[in-house]
């Protein structure tokens, strides 16, 4: 998240020293991940310049993407997370903002944030099937996404804003998250990253900043004080 | 402690604290007591929509005389100025955005370096151009240029010696500024290249400085170049000796430590010289006073 500009892949039951089975170079400034197990697909974004790249989920080396979602039309700037929803076929994508086309001088632009939503066969200059945008929705640099297949909500770790927020799948516009986890009992700070747990109704969080109380602490860590609708 | 790769640092002389760009994860400024050390919190930070700031920033410069602070948001080709004690989601002062400012960047990098001059009030930005690998220029705003201003000048040119961006779009020059004897140094390919400080187009550099490059700092009152030279050292050069120009001062800073260090800040005050370093994440202090006695 955020640093290297590869995707290290390593056995289930990989321990200790153990080496990647597979690597796989992507461009500078990738973020996160996601993954079609139907069409055996690995999105992977890269905050600039702004896209999606699709590649074989077994991808390795310097293999070429399937696709890449790129373009002014596309509504990307400065991305960060992705989660697909393979029942409904859509990806969603988070954008900080930041905007400018490095072949043009002076191009530079800051938009608010934003989650562009795309069919799943979305390639090139694609417009998004709909945008999340304004400030109802209390996005701030909010980092990884991830989607609850059973109800096809979108959770987010909103990681400024301090908080956890739940859209659904079908929102559009300036909108109040549907479900929102913030607060100074929730011992969030800086939630960078989150996985759903469909089978168990949790939601995981990694918190990225210092807790509350201002002790450091453990980066990761299960929370579960709320449960997924559904 | 919160580090992200911090590429650089900057002494706030009002404060007596340390600001800390975090390059990712999150990007932040964050800033700490000068006195800091391990795992210590930070007094504030800077970051969020409302800042304007993005990753990448690999420097930063803070204004003594008039107590701000001024950083690139590369992915947005924009110069951000924040009041000197900003934190929390704060906005910018004052921002140079737009079509008439030249400003570029690389698929890589670029708008990643910056110079301030707050004696004559000038920031130096490093940009590419549309000429591509090798044809990047400097360029030079008002202080208190706002919104889509054009530089005041645009130093660059085959007769400069600049070589950035290299073809991966990397490679933009640390610059410094000395206000007393009117010279810029451009830390361009392995070398330091002086300039007049008002030298525009295609200038050639008065002299130059091989063995250095990277990082650079100037400390007018005692006329020294303060940058980093071979071996991961910082060395310490004197900017009146026009004929012999080997270094008088040097840490062995990377030999000492066993840490690269990738930004430099200098703090006068106490005779300190501070060298973060992005890849290990953290921030070291050495006390150099026979360099700044």
């Amino acid at each position: 998240m955020d640093t290297a500009d590869s995707i290290f892949v390593f056995p289930a039951n990989a321990k200790d020293n153990a080496e990647p089975s597979r690597i796989l170079r992507i461009p500078h400034r990738g973020f996160q991940l996601a993954v079609d197990e139907e069409k055996q697909e690995l999105y992977s974004t890269n905050q600039y310049p702004p896209r999606v790249l699709v590649f074989r989920k077994n991808a390795a080396g310097s293999e070429k993407p399937l696709r890449i979602i790129e373009g002014p039309h596309t509504g990307l700037a400065d991305v960060h997370g992705v989660a697909v929803d393979t029942q409904r076929k859509l990806v969603f994508v988070g954008n900080w903002g930041n905007a400018s086309d490095y072949k043009v001088a002076g191009s530079g632009k800051h938009y608010p944030p934003s989650i562009t939503v795309y069919s799943f066969d979305a390639s090139g200059d694609a417009a998004p099937l709909r945008t999340i945008q304004g400030p109802k929705t209390q996005l701030n640099w909010m980092g990884a996404m991830s989607l609850d297949p059973a109800t096809g909500n979108l959770w987010v770790a909103n990681d400024v804003g301090g908080s956890v927020l739940m859209f659904r799948g079908t929102d559009n516009g300036d909108v109040v998250p549907t479900q929102i986890i913030k607060g100074n009992k929730t011992a969030l700070n800086h939630p960078a990253g989150i996985a759903v747990d469909t089978k168990n109704k949790e939601v995981w969080v990694l918190r990225n900043g210092l807790s509350v109380d201002g002790k450091w602490r453990r980066r990761t860590h299960p929370y579960h004080p709320q449960r997924t609708p559904g | 402690m919160k580090f992200g790769k911090p590429q650089a640092a900057a002494y706030d002389s009002k404060r007596d604290e340390l600001l800390v760009p975090n390059c990712v994860n999150t990007p932040q400024i964050a800033v700490f007591s000068r006195l800091a050390k391990e795992n210590t919190t930070p007094v504030r930070v800077l970051e969020g929509q409302k800042t304007l700031i993005s990753r990448t920033m690999h420097a930063l410069e803070y204004d003594a005389i008039h107590d701000e602070v001024v950083v690139g948001s590369p992915l947005t080709q924009t110069i951000l100025t924040f009041r000197g004690g900003a934190g929390g989601e704060e906005p910018p002062i004052r921002f140079i955005q737009g079509p008439s400012t030249q400003i570029q960047s690389t698929d890589y990098d670029g708008n990643d370096k910056i110079g301030l001059d707050s004696v004559n009030g000038e920031i130096y930005l490093p940009s590419a151009t549309s000429g591509g690998p090798g044809k990047g220029v400097i360029l030079v705003f008002d202080r208190l240029a706002n919104g889509n201003a054009a530089p005041k000048r645009i130093l660059g040119g085959p007769n400069t010696g600049f070589n950035f961006p290299t073809a991966k779009g990397q490679g933009f020059p640390n610059v410094a500024i000395d206000p007393v004897r009117n010279l810029l140094i451009v830390a361009s390919g392995g070398s330091m290249l002086i300039f007049d400080r008002t030298a525009s187009g295609d200038a050639k550099p008065l002299r130059k400085i091989t063995g250095g490059g990277g990082q650079v700092k100037v400390y007018p009152p005692k006329g020294l170049l303060i940058g980093s030279c071979s071996g991961g050292s910082i060395c310490a050069w004197n900017l009146d000796e026009t004929e012999d120009m080997t270094p008088r001062y040097r840490i062995p800073a990377q030999q000492l430590t066993t840490v690269a260090f990738s930004g430099l800040a200098i703090d006068p005050i106490h005779k300190e010289i501070i060298l973060p370093s992005g890849g290990r994440n953290v921030i070291m202090t050495f006390s150099w006073p026979e360099v700044f006695d």
